[in-house]
């Protein structure tokens, strides 16, 4: 069998294809799966037996990975290979059975933490090692880790390590909260006893954030734990707050003019600086495009409300969202490259999450038939989604919709917002 | 007495008599037509046809036997007898002591026990890889590319294509598999990953080779080169 064939499998699912391929060397007629890289890289992540707090390390590390939006962690059950026997090392053939790509090892003692990153097409040399002296909580050595393991396949800053601001509801009141992206240790912002809404985190990491605290909707910018700066107090509405990626203006919602319109104000002393929709529709909501080129927003000028995209230095409008009749609270994807726009859709009688390629104009669903979700917001690499469950809390969601969300707080959250990354 | 019988007898008789001597015209049946007043149908009689003539095919002269060139026309050829015919079929074998007893059919040489019927239509060649353009669209090796769910990770490294290939059995199963071309890179590992899935899935769930590709399925190593497209 000499011969080369063209051999096209019509009927195949997905993305694979077969198609007309020269025959390897030996001869042969083959047939060509050809497919696009797409999915979730299989990781392993064996826990090491019995050493010092070896069990947080385990448990940190499958966390974070786990909603890193890139990969996929393996079920520790399948296993092939003995923890015990195999220490640092691997054996390649062990961990190829059952499936992984990458496997990551630990040794964890009383003064240090030793982590190596094996790609098992690599054999048994570790392509990443890194060792970090025990210094107070083990999580956030992990999470340094786990960020280097992102950096390693994808060349992106990880997450782990960054916050999340969120409107926690309570008895007539709301507050402002921030927390670790994980769901640990969250803390409150704001210290009245008053309405407090729409958290914005500024590329520093401060929190600008809508008070009723002196009765008038006022944009106020958190120093910290210290006393909040009022920046914005237009009369009527000062909310909607979203930082420019450099940080140095803000562009929020104000109606001193009787209706609600976007404008840009300077984030040091909140002067106004352009005035970018005039219509006699309700604008509101807008969010900076990475680049900060762009503004997207919702108006409801064609009827209900819709995601529309205006120049950050004004301009004509256009409408970039066409599913149903009702899409709200637009984020922009940092991802470098991209014009990703995730936001709030109306699907029948509960809100759902998707995102939007502008350039492809491609829809993706992140969540679906699961509760109702609203105001979505991207992690600071653009790998994940988090955003509010009516009534349940915050969740973490794969950006390309890959996978299932993961709860990382239990309340009554709205109003979520993404934090920067965290320093190296 | 007897003048009263008889002129009784004669009343009797003459009552009956007159009437229809007379001509009776009180009938409450229809009345019959007169002969002439009765319409005429007319009857055709059969007749014998004359015998018709078919139109006739003309032939013509049929053309001179003209021999052939190249065979011999000699005439004085001597013509060299063919070989004797083989010896006629021997007659069977007859027991001469019970020359009516059929011969016994339950008796076989063959010593090799006695299996399910197959459909063989040739062993496995472990030497010969490839399954030719009959597969070409055809639905049951779509659906065997599509159980073999090949789609590598965004994050997968390498460029190498490695080529898997699988032994199919005629009830569908897959014995063995085997690399043609490996490569040391992710691609390889989830190529294998990929064989390996396809081979568990079929042994569990097999679904039986089609008749009209048993031969070249089941024959030879069936072959897939795993690529990746550009994005």
């Amino acid at each position: 069998m000499a011969s080369v064939a063209t051999v096209t499998a019509g009927l195949l699912l997905g993305p694979i294809a077969a198609l007309a391929q020269p025959a390897p060397a030996g001869g042969g007629v083959v047939i060509d799966v050809n497919a696009t890289k797409k999915g979730l890289y299989p990781i392993a992540l064996p826990a090491a037996d019995g050493e010092a707090g070896s069990k947080e390390v385990a448990q940190v590390e499958a966390f974070d990975l786990g909603v890193a939006g890139v990969f996929k962690v393996l079920d520790p059950a399948s296993f092939l290979a003995d923890a015990k026997t195999e220490g640092l090392s691997i054996d390649p053939q062990k961990w190829k059975d059952v499936g992984a790509l990458g496997v990551v090892k630990y040794s964890a003692t009383a003064s240090q933490v030793e982590f190596r990153l094996y790609e098992v097409s690599k054999g048994t040399a570790p392509v990443l090692t890194k060792t970090y002296p025990r210094k107070g909580e083990l999580r956030p050595l992990v999470h340094r880790w786990c960020n280097e393991v992102v950096k390693y396949y994808t060349g992106e800053a990880g997450f782990f390590g960054s916050k999340i601001a969120f409107t926690q509801k309570g008895k007539g009141t709301s507050s402002i909260y921030a927390m670790d992206f994980d769901g640990n240790g969250a803390y409150r912002v704001s210290n009245n006893s008053s309405t407090n809404l729409l958290p914005s985190w500024s590329p520093s990491g401060q929190i600008a954030y809508t008070s009723f605290m002196r009765n008038n909707p006022d944009l106020y910018v958190s120093q910290g734990g210290g006393r909040a700066k009022k920046l914005s107090s237009q009369r009527g509405m000062n909310t909607g707050a979203s930082w420019s990626p450099d940080g140095s203006k803000i562009a929020l919602t104000l109606s001193k003019d009787g209706n609600a319109e976007i404008y840009v104000i300077s984030a040091s002393d909140g002067s106004i600086i352009k005035r970018i929709t005039d219509d006699r529709a309700i604008d509101t909501s807008p969010a900076w495009s990475p680049d900060g080129g762009q503004l997207a927003f919702v108006s409801d000028r064609n009827g209900g409300p819709q995601i529309f995209v205006v120049s950050a230095s004004g301009g004509t409008p256009r409408q970039v969202s066409f599913n149903g009749s009702y899409n709200t609270t637009p984020a922009w994807s940092p991802r470098k490259g991209k014009q990703i726009i995730a936001y709030t859709t109306r699907d029948g009688g509960t809100y759902d999450i998707v995102s939007l390629d502008l350039q492809t104009k491609q829809m993706t669903r992140i969540t679906q038939n699961e509760g109702s979700n609203e105001e979505p917001s991207f992690s600071p690499n653009g790998r994940a989604i988090a955003f509010a469950r009516q009534g349940q809390g915050v969740f973490l969601a794969n950006a390309d919709g890959t996978g299932k969300a993961t709860k990382v707080y239990s309340g009554s959250a709205t109003g979520v917002d993404w934090g920067p990354a965290p320093a190296e | 007495m007897h003048v009263v019988s008889i002129a009784g007898a004669i009343a009797i008789s003459l009552a009956l008599v007159l009437p229809t001597a007379l001509g009776h015209t009180g009938s409450v049946g229809p009345a019959v037509p007169e002969l002439a007043e009765m319409p005429a149908i007319e009857a055709s009689i059969a007749y014998k046809k004359k015998d018709a003539k078919q139109p006739q095919k003309q032939f013509r002269a049929p053309d001179p036997l003209v021999k052939p060139v190249g065979v011999s026309h000699d005439e004085n050829k001597v013509v060299t007898p063919k070989p004797d015919e083989k010896d006629p079929k021997p007659n069977p074998v007859v027991d001469p002591k019970h020359p009516f007893v059929p011969p016994d059919r339950t008796a076989v040489d063959d010593d090799t026990p006695v299996g399910d019927p197959t459909q063989a239509v040739g062993a496995f060649d472990g030497d010969e890889f490839g399954v030719g353009d009959v597969t070409k669209g055809d639905p049951y090796f779509a659906r065997l590319s599509r159980d073999l769910a090949w789609q590598p990770p965004e994050l997968a490294k390498g460029t190498g294509e490695p080529v898997g290939c699988i032994q199919l059995t005629a009830d569908g199963k897959i014995p063995q598999t085997k690399f043609k071309v490996d490569t040391d890179d992710d691609l390889g590992s989830l190529a294998q990953t990929a064989l390996k899935g396809l081979q568990t899935k079929r042994n569990a769930d097999p679904e039986p080779v089609p008749t009209h590709l048993l031969r070249d399925l089941t024959t030879k190593w069936i072959c897939f080169k795993f690529t990746v497209a550009a994005s």
